[in-house]
């Protein structure tokens, strides 16, 4: 498609973007970058772990996005004690028919929100990464498709790490992005204090439907992106694995693994996700670096040198990017 | 009488019989009976015997107590009419003055048609061995005399080239050497550009090489996009090789001297992005523009008399 047409059709077809953020807008106040980074893994048909402390509006985030879109949503608490069988559903014995019957867990849902998914075992963290990666779940000896949209927001607690099982680094991966948030600013609190205190209760209209978002994925599919990005994110993802090849010969130290393929592919794909949500159809370098932490800093581990200069996966990635030349 | 006849039979034949066994014989030597510590001792084993007979080699070491064996040598055979005498030969040395025994060493053997195995000893050998006598009233002296090594006039060859090709490396140096001092003599001074007036040189650089009448527009607006940049990053000190134009034009703002040419340079960059990220394909009049907009960018902000521009110019020789 001539990219002028697909600008075109980008321009009239990401119009609900604005909608969707405006509807969202409504009810939580400030953290844009993170409702945008959870558009991205819905268009990119990605995950997103989500990373804060407690009441940063995490929960009513991704509810009032299954609102907007009049999606199913399902909360799942991890705790030590689930099951399996508690997330994808079990096998039930019907003693009148004398059969099984299969009751279909909570994770056959558009909108998931594994909350603090540190706190459960590791078998339970595979049961629902496998889902994640494979969009499907068996039970018994039936597989079922799971929902399309399906986007899973994985939170996990930076404090209180006593009894947890921290994901490992091969499951970590699976997501897409790792957004940190953090406090909202002193108006922004303002604002949410008068909200809360005042119930003011405007409620969340359907502005987008899922099919809508699926044929949005589509098109995401389509936004142009260059060779000269492309090579723009190997870069950043190289420097990662051999700074020393790109002058940060000071990294070296730091790195203790760089990131994946992956890493390149969601980066490519966010990017993308990125230019779709900015209404524009082609990448440009702004794409690829408002993107670029999010995607990287969790699949990037510093060494125990690094962790004793207080230097994390963030400083080594700005550095990185601080580094390689735009194109 | 009878029995009488009987009896000496018997008699004869008890006797005999050894003495026809006896056939096959062994001998132990060694050349002398005193040795010095640490000297070979050449000790030899000769075995006689018929045809029809199958000797084993003697096993020695067993029996050799002190001393040390050394080497084994080849055994040897000598036939001579249907007898014959086989030779195994041992070097031994001793490390310890003593007197020697070399007790009887069993030799094994068979005759044919008789499965007996039968042995015959060698005789004991006795020898003396010594340490050597120190005279500690002489002088240390070699054990031996230096070896005299005849004089080789190929070597001599070999000596006076290696000095030849020594001295012709040496005079090759020197004069590279000579050559490089002549030459930096004549090096023309330093002359450091000035950011602008390395940028207006690549500019015009750029032009001359006509990329985008050749069909390489995106190249084209790579090329003059960098210059820019280049430009900036000296004459504003800001890293705008490694920041997109968004972020390029936000620390410009913050540059007064870069005030006249902001909404310009807007243009420009977003110009050449849509160029090199969409595919964009611009008029003509939209390159030439580009090239005037880029002069005019250049020479907008520079800076002719500054202290701090000069330092960062680039050394041209």
């Amino acid at each position: 498609m001539d990219i002028s047409a697909l600008n075109e059709k980008i321009k009239e077809e990401s119009a609900f973007v604005d909608l969707l953020m405006n509807e969202i807008g409504k009810v939580i106040v400030g953290q844009k970058a993170m409702i945008e980074r959870l558009l991205i893994g819905l268009l990119s048909n990605g995950h997103v772990l989500l990373e804060g402390v407690p009441g940063l509006a995490k929960t009513l985030a991704i509810k009032t996005l299954s609102s907007a879109m009049k999606a199913k949503f399902q909360r799942i608490q991890f705790t030590p004690d689930l099951l399996p069988a508690d997330l994808v559903g079990t096998q039930i014995y019907n003693q009148r028919e004398g059969n099984f019957l299969i009751r279909k867990g909570p994770i056959f849902s558009n909108f998931i929100l594994a909350d603090e998914i540190n706190r459960a075992p590791a078998k339970v963290q595979s049961a629902l990464l496998e889902a994640m990666q494979e969009r499907q779940v068996t039970i018994g000896e039936q597989t079922f498709k799971l929902e399309d949209p399906f986007l899973v927001l994985a939170t996990e607690n930076p404090i209180e790490q006593e009894g947890t099982y921290p994901l490992p680094e091969a499951q970590v991966d699976r997501f897409m992005l790792k957004v940190v948030i953090s406090y909202p600013s002193r108006d922004e609190e303002l604002k949410i204090m008068r909200q809360n205190v005042n119930a003011v209760d405007d409620g969340v209209q359907q502005v987008v439907s899922p099919k809508d978002i699926i044929k949005a994925r589509n098109l995401v599919h389509d936004v142009y992106i260059d060779e000269k990005i492309e090579k723009y994110i190997l870069d950043i993802v190289f420097a990662t694995r051999s700074p020393k090849n790109y002058g940060l010969e000071k990294l070296t130290d730091y790195i203790s693994y760089g990131a994946s393929p992956r890493a390149s592919i969601n980066l490519a794909l966010g990017a993308k996700a990125m230019a779709f949500i900015k209404r524009r159809g082609y990448v440009i370098p702004e794409d690829v670096r408002g993107i670029c932490l999010d995607v990287l800093r969790h699949r990037v581990a510093v060494t125990y040198e690094a962790e004793a200069e207080e230097i994390n996966s963030e400083n080594v990635i700005k550095e990185i990017l601080n580094k390689v030349e735009v194109p | 009488m009878v029995r009488r006849a009987a009896l000496l039979w018997l008699f004869i034949s008890l006797i005999a019989s050894p003495a026809f066994s006896q056939v096959t014989s062994a001998t132990a030597s060694t050349g002398k009976t005193n040795y010095l510590v640490g000297d070979y001792i050449h000790y030899k084993i000769e075995i006689g015997y018929k045809s029809g007979t199958t000797v084993y080699q003697p096993m020695i070491q067993d029996s050799l107590q002190s001393l040390t064996l050394l080497k084994i040598g080849k055994p040897s055979k000598v036939v001579v009419n249907g007898d014959t005498t086989a030779t195994y030969a041992y070097t031994l040395s001793c490390y310890d003055s003593a007197g020697v025994t070399i007790p009887g060493i069993p030799i094994f053997y068979r005759t044919t048609g008789d499965t007996t195995l039968q042995e015959v000893p060698t005789n004991p050998v006795r020898f003396a061995v010594s340490t050597v006598k120190v005279d500690l009233q002489k002088g240390i002296k070699d054990v031996s005399a230096p070896i005299k090594i005849p004089f080789d006039w190929r070597w001599f060859l070999v000596w006076i080239g290696a000095a030849l090709l020594i001295a012709a490396i040496a005079y090759y140096l020197y004069r590279r050497y000579k050559k490089k001092k002549a030459a930096a003599a004549s090096v023309r001074p330093v002359v450091k550009l000035l950011p602008h007036e390395e940028a207006l040189s690549s500019l015009h650089q750029l032009e001359q090489e006509q990329l985008w009448q050749r069909g390489l527009v995106k190249e084209y607006h790579s090329a003059i996009t960098e210059i820019i940049r280049r430009y900036f990053e000296k004459r504003f000190d800001m890293p705008a090789m490694e920041l997109p134009t968004s972020e390029a034009l936000e620390l410009l703002k913050h540059r007064p001297e870069s005030a006249p040419i902001l909404d310009l340079t807007y243009g420009f960059l977003s110009n050449a992005d849509m160029v090199k990220f969409a595919k964009f394909t611009p008029m003509n009049s939209v390159n030439e523009e580009m090239m005037k907009q880029a002069y005019e960018i250049v020479n907008e902000t520079a800076v002719t008399n500054g202290k701090d521009d000069k330092e960062t110019g680039d050394v041209i020789q």
